[in-house]
């Protein structure tokens, strides 16, 4: 295993964690930057298949950064071994074909780089890794993935499942990586991207992990004209280290990995690197979300594990504008209902919507504040229109009627109010893949344009936002650029 | 006569231009003129849609305790 070849990856959230899984899997050694120290303590109790008791750990409360757009933009982060895997629900529908696709017609600057056969591999290494529960049919728009444990939605909710067929949608079991059906765990999550791709990897010098660095930036060489080195800051010493590597991995979330590369300015790259065009930070877009409860006149089998249902389909939408639902069981007593095929008049639901990325919702180095290390703080600039909410007010609406269609008279007990940006938590496109330079900042292999040793793998490479959760698809994508860079680097 | 009383209610708060939030309301729907207020409450804007537009509950804080609540569901 050659050290010329080492890549620093930073970050261990599932982006980083999958691209460094990928590249020792390999032959390439990777030294990875984490700015947290561990794994977040928490607890999980599964049983016959059911989460029945989970205690997430708290988020980090970001700083560092300034809000400009709606002034209730969430910015929690998470500085812990495993990144966000160590809260997250665990979702992991894959994209479907059109996603990739839909938004060529609205214009060329949202054509994705890739198309869902080129992911198609990838998907299915992410998948083998995550434990994976999920009914394994093809259902419309959400094609089947990998799954290690089946389950189907329940035989009474077929009317549903037909009612939805009728509208081009699917109905199914929310693919979920939560692991084997029994777990007792001293964290939050069955799959923590720390636990589940780094912590089995062979030791240095294949597999170096630097925990407490919180990568401030990365060095230019202009002789050379590539990126040479990260340099971060040690969290107990605040001594500043530099890392030489032959590539750079950024898979800091999709808010701080723009901020690297804005921190990363030098005379060759002066608004920052892989920022020529102006287009870093730009076309910021997230998942609009609301929570609400449903009651229904007839008993329903209590939905544990939640099901799914999938958007309307991409010829019938607005373009770049739709809706998912998980429909789920409350609670403890929810969720043993549904193992015994317990009846309940009474389910819970969450929506995600979409928003059409824009650029001007940005991110970018704020003018006159700071963050703890002296650079400038991120400027977040994001709010959701009308057009973004209305979308999600009708997904209300239309979920009333299809379950009417199916028999079953729905009303909408409660609202919970999320409908801000970062509520989510699903921040993408602020280092937008293009093929051409002109509308994004990494290529379909997410290298920058301008600087093909330096890669940006987590969200904030997506070209649009579908309305499926993104971090299977954030994996695949990391599996897939981390392939390429292995090739390439084998080649040299 | 429980059904007179809660049209009687529902008509009336209609009239005056108070939005509804007690759960009678979605038993009874009382007639409007006009499209339903816009409310703000938390900072949502709970979108009209037309006059036959149907009663939607007011949106709740999301507390942390709700918050759990609903994650849970996934």
């Amino acid at each position: 295993m050659s050290d010329d070849r080492r890549v620093v990856v930073i970050g261990s959230g599932p982006a980083g964690a999958m691209a460094a899984y990928e590249l020792v899997r390999k032959g390439i050694p990777v030294t990875m930057l984490e700015t947290g120290a561990d794994i977040q303590r928490g607890a999980l109790v599964r049983m016959v298949g059911r989460n029945l008791y989970r205690h997430l750990p708290p988020l980090t409360k970001a700083t560092g950064f300034v809000v400009t757009g709606d002034p209730q933009t969430y910015l929690d982060y998470n500085y812990a071994l495993g990144g966000f895997s160590n809260q997250w629900t665990a979702a992991v529908p894959r994209f479907c074909a059109e996603d990739f696709t839909a938004g060529e017609q609205v214009h060329e600057k949202y054509r994705w780089p890739v198309s869902y056969s080129d992911l198609a591999p990838f998907y299915e290494i992410a998948e083998r890794t995550m434990e994976i529960t999920a009914d394994p049919s093809d259902v419309p728009n959400l094609p089947a993935g990998y799954c290690d444990y089946q389950h189907q939605v329940p035989e009474d909710w077929q009317s549903v499942r037909r009612a939805a067929l009728k509208y081009g949608q699917g109905f199914t079991t929310m693919p979920l990586a939560d692991g084997p059906p029994f777990l007792l765990l001293r964290r939050g999550t069955s799959f923590n991207s720390y636990s589940k791709l780094l912590a089995g990897l062979p030791a240095e010098p294949a597999f170096k992990l630097i925990t407490r660095a919180h990568a401030l930036r990365l060095e230019w060489d202009g002789h050379k004209k590539k990126a040479v080195a990260a340099i971060y800051c040690d969290r107990q010493t605040m001594a500043q280290n530099r890392v030489s590597a032959s590539a750079f991995v950024v898979a800091c979330g999709p808010l701080n990995s723009p901020k690297l590369l804005f921190n990363s300015a030098c005379n060759d790259h002066p608004n920052g690197m892989g920022n020529g065009a102006g287009l870093l930070g730009r076309y910021l877009h997230d998942h609009p979300r609301e929570w609400w409860a449903v009651d229904v006149d007839t008993p329903l089998t209590s939905l544990s594990p939640p099901a799914y249902l999938t958007r309307l389909p991409h010829a019938s939408s607005d373009p770049l504008l739709a809706s998912s639902w998980t429909l789920g069981a409350f609670g403890t007593v929810g969720k043993i209902k549904s193992r015994f095929g317990l009846k309940t008049t009474y389910f819970g639901v969450q929506v995600f919507g979409t928003m059409v990325p824009e650029e001007k919702y940005y991110v970018g180095p704020a003018r006159d504040e700071k963050d703890e290390f002296g650079f400038p703080a991120l400027q977040v600039h994001i709010s959701f229109d009308e057009s973004v909410l209305n979308n999600v007010v009708k997904a209300r609406e239309h979920l009333m009627q299809l379950m009417q269609d199916a028999g079953y008279k729905g009303t909408i007990r409660e609202i919970v109010h999320t409908l801000f940006p970062g509520t989510a938590k699903h921040y993408g496109g602020a280092a937008r893949m293009h093929a051409s330079p002109k509308f994004g900042v990494t290529d379909g292999f997410n290298r920058l344009h301008e600087i093909a040793n330096v890669l940006v793998v987590d969200a904030s490479c997506f070209t649009t936002g579908a309305e499926k959760n993104p971090t299977l698809t954030v994996m695949a994508l990391a599996a897939r650029s981390a392939d390429r860079l292995a090739r390439d680097l084998r080649a040299m | 006569m429980e059904l007179r009383r809660r049209e009687v209610l529902a008509t009336a708060a209609a009239a005056l231009g108070v939005t509804v939030v007690s759960s009678i309301a979605s038993e009874v729907q009382a007639p409007r003129a006009t499209a339903p207020r816009v409310l703000t409450t938390f900072g949502l804007r709970e979108h009209s849609i037309g006059p036959s537009t149907p009663w939607r509950p007011r949106p709740k804080k999301a507390t942390p305790a709700r918050r759990r609540r609903f994650e849970g569901i996934a």
